[in-house]
């Protein structure tokens, strides 16, 4: 296999999700692994008992990626340059910190005359256009063919940049670590963010990402995302109920399902920085692929327009 | 022409800048009239519809520099520059081309075309820079 980031075999993928879970895996997931396509995930959020399970697992798998800072840190010009630290509150859970990719909002109201308690496993949503890797100068946040948007630690210059355009704040900033610290320390750079990366190493291995795997109640399946909007649609006819992610922000790698619409869940849980909303989102690139068809026309348009004004002037 | 020429190419790296986190940091956007610098997705959607009239504007001039016989009047100079923005040209398309979800560029592939725009513009900025001084042009000396 030639493709970056397929460095297994088909028997060994298969033969991995055997061992770990197959339930959580929709069929054509090694196929569509095997030819480079999106994986998407699907959360059904009626299975979601709030163990925090995949929370832990999140945090106990990726302890190799989570920065370690070198104290004190560099002063850094202007004043206004903000240091963000968590190196001595990783045990934050409740919210998304470098430290902590995914984290459980719940929300708790009234539907349709009944009470409900619903917990919803929050992280990246691995937009299908992602802004954050669109709009990075450094090209240090990616997006794999898989659909997987992961940041590169190596690269990564803790601008933020990522954060404000991402629709939903996801990428959290850790100060004291990356490649700005071997640059100008003190006047460009701030650091490294990090995000849930959906375990891109594990799927290198054949194995589930950590949450995924760990869940005692099956909240998440992982599949082609095709058939995961599809399995997400079935689930919602037949309950009623609601889908988040399919279509925010143009599309993200993320569906949610849920019995209570999402406007309703959104005015329950608590939002703010590291715990992003569930707003209706807007494709935020729209207005850029049309601008960008219209940068694409322009030479030629501006060839058009010199040959008409040289044929007239000849004319003359 | 002329006057529309410059402006453009002066808003395409003023915009082009502020695809850096930078105006914010050093209170270049607190600068009453200067706070767009600031908002990520505008000076994006700026700079995309600068280039467009820049790329316009460079069709006008390609067709009447061919059907004025212009070519053998360039200098030396002229062609490294002419060649520098072909290279910011082709680097923006491509960069254009990956924000669209039907293109897959690899992550290599990305930082490449990333930091070729960027350097490109810096060498051209330099060269032009360094033209002005001596007083090299794009068209031979008579």
């Amino acid at each position: 296999m030639s493709k970056e980031g397929l460095m297994i075999s088909r028997r060994f993928f298969l033969k991995s999700l055997l061992a770990t879970g197959m339930g959580a895996m929709l069929p054509g997931t090694i196929e569509a692994y095997q030819q480079g396509k999106e994986l998407a995930t699907l959360l059904d959020l009626r299975k979601c008992v709030g163990c925090g399970e995949c929370v832990d697992a999140c945090k106990e798998t990726n302890q190799a990626k989570f920065p370690k800072p070198k104290k004190p840190f560099p002063k850094m010009y202007p004043k206004r340059v903000k240091v963000s630290d968590w190196s001595d509150k990783q045990d934050v859970d409740d919210r998304l910190t470098p430290y902590n990719w995914l984290f459980i909002q719940t929300a708790t109201g009234t539907w349709q005359g009944k009470e409900f308690e619903i917990n919803i496993p929050r992280r990246c949503l691995h937009c299908v256009n992602p802004p954050c890797a669109n709009l990075c100068p450094w090209g240090a946040c990616l997006k794999q063919e898989n659909g997987i948007v992961r940041i590169n630690d190596q690269l990564c210059m803790g601008g933020a940049k990522c954060q404000k355009v991402c629709p939903w704040d996801i990428p959290q900033r850790q100060t004291g670590v990356g490649l700005y610290l071997k640059i100008l320390p003190s006047y460009a750079g701030n650091g490294v963010m990090y995000k849930c990366d959906r375990c891109y190493d594990r799927i290198d291995q054949g194995k589930l990402p950590a949450c995924i795997e760990v869940c005692p109640e099956g909240v998440q399946t992982i599949g082609p995302r095709d058939k995961i909007i599809a399995k997400a649609h079935q689930i919602a006819k037949e309950i009623n109920g609601y889908i988040y992610g399919e279509k925010e922000n143009g599309g993200t790698n993320t569906i949610y399902v849920s019995p209570v619409p999402f406007e309703v869940l959104n005015q329950a849980i608590e939002k703010g920085p590291g715990r992003p909303h569930l707003n209706k989102t807007p494709y935020s690139f729209s207005l850029e692929e049309k601008l960008g068809w219209g940068v694409m026309l322009a030479p030629i348009a501006g060839l058009a327009a010199g040959l008409l004004t040289t044929i007239k002037n000849n004319q003359e | 022409m002329h006057k529309v020429l410059t402006w453009t190419i002066g808003l395409l790296g003023l915009t082009g800048a502020a695809q850096m986190p930078i105006f914010k940091r050093y209170y270049i956007a607190d600068i009453p009239g200067f706070g767009w610098l600031a908002n990520f997705y505008l000076t994006h959607r700026l700079h995309y519809a600068l280039a467009a009239i820049l790329l316009f504007i460079f069709g006008i001039i390609v067709v009447r520099a061919l059907s004025q016989k212009v070519l053998a009047q360039i200098s030396g100079f002229g062609w490294i520059k002419l060649g520098l923005w072909l290279g910011i040209i082709v680097t923006g398309m491509l960069r254009i081309l990956k924000n669209y979800p039907q293109y897959y560029f690899s992550p290599k592939t990305v930082v490449f075309i990333d930091f070729a725009h960027l350097g490109l513009v810096i060498v051209l900025g330099l060269i032009s820079l360094a033209g002005w001084i001596t007083g090299l042009n794009y068209l031979k000396k008579s």
